[in-house]
């Protein structure tokens, strides 16, 4: 930069200092514009859990079809990826891993829908959301007839919960890298 | 009874507590605040913006002459501040460069309007080309697009008129106008292909 551009950067950051410092405003415009700059910013947590639930009732209802969950089929497929991990490390890994698929398919799906802040709020809240997730999805099989036995139900929550949070933490770090 | 009146004594307390909240953060020096903004504190980021917003818009305005442009942009700057904010160092002052990503903003959009103006000629001459190997009548060609696309067409076409006066028909800004009017292009140069 020459001493001219320079110059003439100086004067130009003078001048946007000396414009209206006490405040834009106070039409009903501008609190509009304000408004929606800040939802846009700091999104309701109660409209992006109602997307995330919406989303998850979807996803996770046809990840059914990829991977049973306490042996629930709706689709009748013949062989699912629950099979496939039952076989290579017994019940409990397929519990854990069979968690970790339902929760992490939703979150990465979600990435589709919700802009970034809107990825951090729900980071802001994440082990709240994935609580009430997890406890609905287990009340959701419940009434679909599965039989929800403790320790594997405990090894499936385990997994759930590490599952959202690689995707939730995953999703927020790649959002960010291509955003930048 | 009594419990009402504990409710009450607590909602006041917690409005009391808030109001004393964004007071202190009143007080307190842009670098501060924007440390509490980087924390995540929308009401840090409501003072910023009280600070700042007059200033960014008054700008914007000064620049792209239009109170709707420069309130799309003013929107673009804070979105661009939030997503950096944590790029910002707490020991450099705050004004230089909140100025610095209003001024790339407005650069940006500048670059993106005078790529967009060049591009009209072309847009234009495939109308014309459009309009020659298939269908004689122009306004013909026109009566294939919908509600604005049609009207933005016919404006720019028949009567030559510049995006900014198409905007107050719209209702828009200049630059959806614009992009109003290229969809149109797009969406008549798609019919007149499907109809070949």
């Amino acid at each position: 930069m020459n001493s001219k551009e320079r110059e003439a950067l100086m004067k130009e950051f003078a001048e946007f200092s000396q414009s209206p410092s006490a405040g834009i405003e106070s039409s009903i415009a501008h609190s509009h514009l304000f408004e929606g700059i800040k939802g846009r910013l700091f999104p309701n947590p109660w409209k992006v859990f109602g997307k995330i639930a919406l989303i998850h009732g979807v996803v996770g209802f046809l990840s059914l079809g990829i991977c049973n969950q306490f042996g629930l089929n709706p689709f009748n497929v013949s062989y699912s990826l629950a099979d496939f991990f039952m076989k290579t490390a017994g019940h409990s890994f397929c519990m854990v891993a069979c968690g970790v698929l339902f929760l992490a398919t939703t979150y990465f799906f979600s990435n589709l829908f919700l802009t970034l802040e809107e990825l951090e709020s729900v980071r802001r809240y994440e082990w709240l959301q994935l609580g009430t997730l997890t406890l609905a999805s287990l009340g959701g099989f419940y009434f679909l007839g599965a039989e929800l036995v403790g320790v594997f139900v405990g090894f499936w929550l385990l997994g759930a919960l590490i599952g959202g949070v690689i995707s939730i933490e995953g999703s927020l770090f790649l959002r960010k890298i291509f955003s930048a | 009874m009594s419990q009402l009146n504990q409710l009450h004594r607590m909602i006041r307390m917690k409005a009391t507590k808030y109001v004393e909240r964004s007071f202190e953060f009143a007080n307190k020096s842009d670098e501060e605040l924007m440390l509490f903004y980087q924390s995540g504190s929308d009401r840090a980021f409501d003072i910023i913006y009280q600070r700042y917003g007059g200033r960014i818009l008054g700008y914007l305005r000064k620049r792209t002459k239009s109170d709707g442009g420069a309130q799309d942009l003013m929107q673009e700057v804070f979105l661009k501040l939030h997503r950096s904010r944590s790029q910002y160092k707490a020991n450099l002052p705050l004004a230089p460069w909140i100025f610095s990503v209003t001024r790339s903003v407005f650069l940006d959009s500048c670059k993106r309007v005078s790529k967009e103006e060049s591009t009209t000629p072309e847009v234009l001459d495939a109308f014309e080309s459009i309009a020659a190997t298939s269908v004689n009548d122009r306004s013909e060609l026109i009566e294939l697009l919908e509600g604005p696309q049609r009207l933005a067409v016919s404006l720019r076409v028949f009567e030559e008129q510049a995006f900014e006066d198409i905007a107050k028909h719209l209702s828009t800004t200049p630059e959806n106008a614009r992009q109003v009017f290229s969809r149109g292009i797009r969406k008549l140069r798609s019919l007149v292909q499907g109809k070949e």
